[in-house]
């Protein structure tokens, strides 16, 4: 089977992609590009300028989070799974490191490469602009809920792995094994609170 | 406010610079304006998300529930930025209650209005989906930071800048010298 058709399969179970019909898919595999990693390569470092969407076509990669001390992985992505989408559109720095922990391919799509297609005004680049944006709805009220969280002295869900990784890697939930901080924010804020009337 | 009033105001928020002439008089057509007294409730949290709004002059308080009786402070709108433009996207309720901060003046898009600039799949469609995606990019940015914050500070003993930046982010700027009490050094800092 050719890498292309290969791709476009993998393509179709991806939900950012699922409005996309066979014709705009197979635009998005032909300016995607193939890269390899051994285990223990960075596929990108948090804080680095890069503008690309992957998915990861085999292998494994982690993603962590360089500031925390646990060290934990925030996310562990397989085949068909997508990292750095919001990229696309917001092009910061990004938010979390990834490493392939195996023999790992990805398809890579480039901002540029998305770029061009936005400009040809591609139905494929509107479909997943706007899928971007409801990914980013979406996600935005999942990390607004954790926040809240904090405040309303819920435990915070832990943090989802696998499919749209990108941007909501966050934060583990805090360690409450005695740990005097966050009951001292915990204090603070309620103390606020009885202040108001 | 006429078409006209309006597409002038809208160019001078940042958020529309992209937008040609042609571009803000359409979007124009379709707003309305609003002037809201202080203390004004634009729209509750749990309500369904009927439009979407951008302050032009005057301030935005975002507030949501902190249990059952408290309510914290999210964030002051001010000119320039949008707000209510996450229901319309994704169609779950409000998330938070907006209430105007001072007497304001707003511009109000309906979600019908939305929706047809959102899919219509016209060129100024696009234009209209980009910034939307990018202004919620940018919000989650920013909540990503403050979450990373919170875990941050609720881990290990934090630094002074994130402690700082902490409190900014509970909403209240004289907590220092209650946290340095319970971390037992002179509120001075010294």
């Amino acid at each position: 089977m050719s890498i292309q058709r290969e791709a476009l399969r993998a393509f179709r179970e991806i939900p950012l992609l699922s409005s996309l019909s066979d014709d705009e898919l197979y635009e998005i595999v032909r300016i995607c590009t193939m890269r390899a990693y051994d285990p223990g390569e960075f596929v990108f470092r948090q804080g680095d300028e890069g503008r690309s969407l992957m998915i990861v076509a085999s292998g494994r990669i982690e993603v962590v989070l360089e500031g925390d001390r646990t060290a934990d992985a925030v996310a562990r992505l397989g085949p068909g799974d997508v990292l750095g989408e919001l990229s696309l559109i917001d092009a910061g720095p990004r938010s979390a490191t990834a490493i392939a922990t195996s023999e790992t391919t990805v398809y890579e799509l480039t901002g540029e490469a998305f770029e061009t297609l936005r400009q040809q005004q591609h139905p494929a680049a509107y479909k997943i602009v706007r899928t971007l944006a409801r990914v980013a709805c979406a996600r935005l009220r999942g990390v607004n809920e954790r926040i809240e969280a904090y405040f309303d002295g819920r435990t915070p869900e832990p943090p989802k792995t696998g499919r749209f990784s990108g941007f909501d890697l966050a934060s583990q939930p805090p360690d409450e094994r005695g740990n005097s901080a966050v009951q001292g924010i915990r204090r603070i804020v309620q103390k606020f609170w009885r202040g108001t009337p | 406010m006429s078409g006209r009033v309006v597409s002038m105001t809208l160019k001078r928020l940042s958020l529309f610079q992209d937008l040609d002439a042609r571009e803000l008089e359409l979007l124009a057509a379709v707003m309305r304006e609003r002037r809201v007294d202080a203390d004004t409730v634009i729209f509750r949290e749990g309500e369904p998300g009927n439009s979407c709004f951008f302050v032009v002059d005057g301030s935005v308080e975002v507030r949501k529930k902190v249990g059952r009786r408290h309510e914290r402070t999210l964030a002051t709108l001010r000119p320039g930025q949008m707000f209510g433009h996450v229901a319309l996207v994704d169609a779950w309720p409000r998330s938070a209650t907006c209430i105007a901060a001072e007497s304001s003046r707003l511009l109000e898009l309906e979600r019908q209005d939305f929706d047809t600039l959102f899919h219509s799949g016209s060129r100024f469609a696009f234009k209209f989906q980009e910034l939307i995606a990018r202004v919620v990019a940018a919000q989650l940015r920013d909540a990503n930071h403050k979450l990373n914050l919170l875990a941050t500070a609720s881990r290990a003993t934090p630094t002074d800048v994130e402690m700082e930046e902490v409190q900014e982010l509970l909403g209240f700027t004289d907590a220092s010298e209650e946290w340095a009490r319970m971390q037992g050094r002179d509120s001075t800092g010294a």
